[in-house]
C-alpha cells in the first residue's frame, strides 16, 4: 500500500514524530549518562557504571522525549486541521498547548508559565529558521552572467 | 513524509491548505479518538491534582499542594476532561452511529 501524497501527512506523522523524539532521545540519553555514570563511577567499576547508569536512565529520556514530540505533532495536526493553514502560528500554538499539558500536574501556574516559555520557544526557533532560509535564498540568487567587455576601439591607421 | 518536529527548523511555505489536503480520513477519526478519550480520562480521573509521594519527596506539603491546585483549576480540568471525552465519543461514532453518509471520507 502506498501513501497518499495528495493529502497532509497528519494523523500517520504523529506515530513517526513520537519514535523520532524517542530514538533521539534515547541516543543523546546514552551519551548523557554514559559519561556521567563513567565519571561518578570509582577506578576499575567505570565500564560497568557507566553501562548501568545507560540502562536506568536513557529509556527514561527517550519516553520523556517521544512525549513531548509525539504530543506537539499532535497538537500542531489538530491545529493544522482548524485552521487549515500552514504557517509559523501552527507551530507556536502547538508549543503553548504541548507546554501547558505537559505541566498539568504543578498547578496552574506551572501550567501558565511552562506553556507561555514554549511558546516563546517554538516562536523563536521558527523565526530562526525562516532567517536561515531567507539567508540561504539571499546566498542563492541567481545572478546574472558578467558582460564581456567591450572591444576597445583600434585608431585608424594604426 | 514531512516531520510536523523538522518542520519548526525548515518551516514551510506559508499557504492555505487545500480541502483535499484536509479532508477527514479513518485514521484521523481514530487518532483524534484515541488522544480525546486518553486525555480526557486523565483530566477527568483528577490524576493531575493527586498529592502524591513525588510531591512530598519535592517537599511540597498538602497545604502548598492545595494552594498551587485550587478548586477553579481542578473543576476547569475536570470539565475540560469531560468535553474532550464527549467530544471522543462524538468524534469515534461519527460515520457509523450517526452522519453515516459523512461526506468527504478518505481512507487515507
Amino acid at each position: 500500500m502506498s501513501a497518499d501524497h495528495s493529502r497532509d501527512p497528519c494523523p500517520v506523522v504523529i506515530l513517526s514524530d513520537f519514535g523520532g523524539a524517542f530514538a533521539m532521545g534515547v541516543i543523546g540519553g546514552c551519551v548523557w549518562h554514559g559519561i556521567k555514570g563513567f565519571r561518578n563511577s570509582p577506578m576499575g567499576e567505570r565500564h560497568l557504571g557507566a553501562v548501568s547508569a545507560i540502562k536506568a536512565r536513557a529509556p527514561v529520556v527517550g519516553g520523556n522525549f517521544g512525549v513531548w514530540g509525539g504530543l506537539f505533532s499532535t497538537f500542531d495536526c489538530a491545529v493544522k486541521a482548524v485552521r487549515k493553514r500552514e504557517d509559523p502560528w501552527n507551530a507556536i500554538i502547538a508549543g503553548l498547548f504541548t507546554g501547558g499539558s505537559l505541566a498539568i500536574r504543578g498547578g496552574w501556574r506551572h501550567t501558565r508559565n511552562s506553556a507561555i516559555m514554549c511558546g516563546c520557544l517554538l516562536g523563536v526557533m521558527e523565526g530562526v529558521g525562516l532567517m536561515f532560509q531567507r539567508y540561504a535564498a539571499w546566498q542563492a540568487k541567481p545572478m546574472a552572467p558578467p558582460l564581456p567587455e567591450p572591444q576597445q576601439a583600434t585608431p585608424l591607421g594604426a | 513524509m514531512q516531520s510536523n518536529i523538522l518542520s519548526v527548523f525548515n518551516p514551510p511555505p506559508q499557504r492555505e491548505l487545500s480541502s483535499e489536503e484536509t479532508k477527514d480520513c479513518i485514521p484521523c477519526q481514530v487518532m483524534s479518538t484515541m488522544f480525546s478519550l486518553g486525555f480526557g480520562t486523565y483530566l477527568l480521573s483528577g490524576k493531575p491534582f493527586e498529592y502524591s509521594e513525588k510531591e512530598k519527596k519535592r517537599g511540597i506539603t498538602a497545604e502548598k499542594f492545595q494552594q498551587m491546585n485550587p478548586k477553579w483549576w481542578r473543576t476547569s480540568l475536570r470539565t475540560m476532561g469531560g468535553s474532550l471525552i464527549i467530544f471522543g465519543l462524538i468524534r469515534g461514532s461519527e460515520g457509523w452511529l450517526w452522519n453515516k453518509k459523512k461526506p468527504g471520507t478518505n481512507e487515507h
